[in-house]
């Protein structure tokens, strides 16, 4: 008597033991900052209502981190410029985006500003930023959809999420808040970003990292975590120089 | 169209249909009528009259100001519903309007069936219309006005125009009365006369009207808008309403004009579509595009969404009867080289096609690109430019990778409550939106001086660079000094990741 094989498909995250006290030597944030880029689409999330401009940062510069020649579409709805103030391009230049390869669209609901990712979506050599107010609801739907139109084109998303959390097709799901810089004196330094990895599909997750963004080499630089010493070690740079770099920087390090 | 001003004042019920109406203007100092409709006519009335002798004539006359401006605004109306008959329509105020049929006759069988067509469509509207078709703009005005032919061909020209009086030739009223004196009364008897001895007498003038109206000078008209470079039209047997029928029409149209456009080497730019109503009002729809486009696909995407949200505003209840795509804007094609190896390269002409689906869906104004302007202050120096209209240059790269500038700006500071340790330093703590956030770390002051020319009375302000406790970065600046005429005041203007 043959027994029937059965096929499930679970659409949820495969169940994973949590590691209690995740091992950071092994599971870096740079492999787990290459596991997630590589997929279509991701999400970014305030750790707390005041953390918008930390993850808005984190979003750009994880676009940035990555971005080689590809356009970067910011959608964005009218609600979110009374909260947190309009993208400014002066600071957007500091995000390693080239002026060029920059369109940011003002839709009035969310949906038309889904509408504008996946669209943009639809083209290879694309970044969408989708950012999401506090009022509306994204549902597993509408994440799907931008997966899929990611997934078929090569394209990446990136949500960020300020409405309630519900199920969604992302790989990864980042929360940031935002970390006291390091700057010499009282001056402030990088831009710092307390970073955890609280969703992943497939692999582990729940490790917190302590990220700063270099500006001048379009890469994350992790901190350790117990950072109340003054002047910490640097663990160095940890993702990969992107290719753009300004020549300054290269100068600087070959020098 | 001799009756306009009265028939327009009858088809909007300003004047009764069945009593005899004429309308008066002041004329130096005196009421003097200008326009009678057929019923004043028949009773005597006609215009230059004077008022009272009007009234004494016809005593049941239904007397009422004259308005030109608004004749002149009906009589743009009625171009603008010719515009179905032809691209090319002239006005000739007061009430006379000219349409250039060349090579649009045919569209409705001959050119006595589209005469027959535009009077008969008039009539039924309200209006009193008398019609030729003639070689010239001349000849047409002449003999709708003079004479009963409909229609005179160029061979014909010569003998329908020497019957007609001379005021036909639409002389100044003082050149009519001169030759009104020398006697003459028909075209044909200038027409016989030796041209330099007449000219000497009668003017320049009367020749060179003469010559208009036999084709021997050439008349150009002003049409009520400029004709587009490419058209199509299409009219059809039986109205449509549906959306699709309207898109497959519109899909012949956008195949016509762009075969036209490829004998020129040429990619649309800009198209305007014209849905002519049964109601008599038309519907137009614009499309620009980004980058000169030759691929009817492309064009009809975005007129099949800019229609299916538009569809709602046309209240078209009866259907539309014909349809023109015109070409507004035409520009060279540009032809890339494709890469044989297929390699996911950036491609420039997918992403100008995305543009124009974001900016036809959502409005030019909306889809921005980032502008940098070399200005301190810092609500110019970074602005968002419609994506269409900016011009793209390359941003300077931070020389030392410090964040100058915050993330987002606010479009206006937000007034905070600020404490400082020293009058001229950074604030200690500061209160914005109902929470104090204690400094820890704060940069300054940076002092940007207002444009003095564009806001005279504004104060300098000193920004600060600041991050509280937990972390979070803010944009501050105080305006004004402190032992200055007005206390200073504290404002947050961005955020910094």
């Amino acid at each position: 008597m043959h027994v029937p094989f059965l096929f499930y498909f679970i659409p949820v995250p495969i169940p994973f033991a949590a590691p209690a006290r995740p091992d950071r030597d092994v599971e870096t944030f740079q492999t787990s900052f290459e596991d997630a880029a590589a997929r279509p689409v991701t999400e970014i999330v305030p750790a707390a209502a005041g953390d918008g401009a930390a993850a808005l940062g984190f979003a750009l510069a994880w676009c940035g981190a990555q971005a080689r020649d590809e356009t970067l579409l910011i959608a964005a709805t009218d609600d979110m410029q009374a909260e947190y103030g309009a993208p400014y391009p002066p600071g957007l230049s500091q995000y390693g985006l080239a002026a060029t390869r920059l369109l940011h669209v003002r839709a009035h609901t969310l949906k038309e500003a889904l509408w504008a990712c996946e669209q943009a979506l639809a083209l290879p050599r694309m970044r969408a930023l989708c950012i999401v107010p506090q009022k509306s609801r994204l549902t597993l739907t509408e994440t799907r959809r931008l997966h899929l139109a990611a997934e078929r084109s090569g394209a990446r998303c990136v949500l960020l999420r300020f409405d309630p959390l519900s199920p969604s097709a992302a790989w990864t799901r980042w929360r940031i808040a935002a970390a006291a810089s390091h700057g010499a004196d009282a001056e402030l330094g990088r831009p710092c970003f307390a970073a955890t990895l609280t969703r992943r599909r497939s692999g582990p997750s729940g490790q917190s990292w302590l990220l700063e963004w270099n500006a001048d080499e379009h890469a994350f630089t992790q901190r350790e975590q117990d950072a109340s010493a003054a002047g910490s070690t640097l663990a160095g740079p940890v993702v990969a120089a992107s290719a753009h770099r300004p020549a300054e920087a290269q100068r600087r390090r070959a020098g | 169209m001799p009756r306009l001003p009265t028939d327009r004042l009858k088809r909007s019920g300003a004047a009764p249909a069945d009593q005899p109406v004429a309308l008066y203007a002041k004329i130096a100092n005196a009421f003097v009528l200008t326009a009678v409709d057929m019923q004043a006519a028949r009773r005597g009335l006609a215009p230059d009259m004077p008022l009272a002798d009007a009234r004494a004539l016809c005593t049941d006359l239904f007397a009422l100001e004259a308005e030109p401006e608004a004749d002149a605004h009906c009589l743009d109306a009625i171009a603008a519903w010719c515009e179905r008959y032809t691209p090319v329509v002239a006005l000739d105020p007061p009430d006379g309007v000219f349409l250039d049929i060349t090579g649009c006759a045919h569209l409705f069988g001959d050119e006595a069936a589209l005469r027959t067509s535009l009077l008969t469509r008039l009539t039924q509207q309200g209006f009193t219309a008398r019609a030729a078709i003639a070689p010239t703009p001349a000849a047409a005005w002449a003999l709708s006005r003079f004479a009963k032919r409909a229609a005179v061909d160029r061979e014909g020209l010569q003998d329908a125009l020497s019957d007609l009086p001379v005021a036909a030739l639409r002389l100044q009223p003082d050149a009519q009365a001169l030759l009104r004196r020398f006697g003459f009364k028909r075209i044909g008897q200038i027409a016989t006369c030796p041209r330099a001895p007449f000219a000497a007498r009668a003017g320049q003038d009367v020749l060179l009207r003469l010559d208009l109206a036999h084709g021997r000078a050439r008349e150009a008209l002003t049409p009520r808008r400029p004709p587009p470079p490419v058209t199509a039209f299409r009219r059809l047997v039986e109205p449509i309403l549906d959306l699709d029928a309207i898109l497959l029409v519109a899909a012949d149209l956008c195949t016509d004009v762009l075969a036209q456009c490829d004998l020129r080497g040429e990619g649309v730019r800009r198209l305007q579509l014209h849905l002519f109503g049964v109601d008599g009002a038309t519907r137009t729809v614009t499309l620009g595009l980004s980058r000169a486009e030759h691929v009817a696909g492309v064009i009809m995407r975005l007129l099949r969404d800019r229609l299916s949200r538009e569809a709602e505003t046309f209240d078209a209840a009866f259907g539309f009867e014909a349809l023109r795509l015109d070409v507004l804007e035409t520009a060279p094609l540009v032809v890339t080289v494709t890469d044989i190896e297929d390699k996911p390269a950036h491609d420039a002409r997918s992403e100008m096609q995305l543009l124009d689906a974001l900016v036809v869906r959502l409005g030019a104004s909306r889809v921005s690109r980032p502008q940098l302007d070399d200005t301190h202050a810092p609500e110019r120096a970074g602005t968002w430019r419609s994506a269409v209209a900016a011009t793209q240059a390359a941003w300077p790269t931070p020389e030392d990778g410090v964040m100058r500038r915050p993330l987002t700006l606010f479009a206006h500071a937000q007034p905070i409550e600020a404490m400082a340790e020293v009058p001229d330093g950074p604030p200690m703590r500061f209160r914005w939106r109902r929470i104090v956030r204690e400094v820890a770390r704060a940069e300054g002051p940076e002092r940007i001086t207002p444009h003095w020319l564009r806001a005279p009375d504004t104060r300098t302000r000193d920004y600060y660079r600041v991050e509280d406790t937990q972390g979070k970065r803010y944009w501050l600046y105080r305006e004004g000094a402190y032992g200055g005429d007005a206390p200073p005041r504290w404002f947050l203007h961005g955020l910094f990741a």
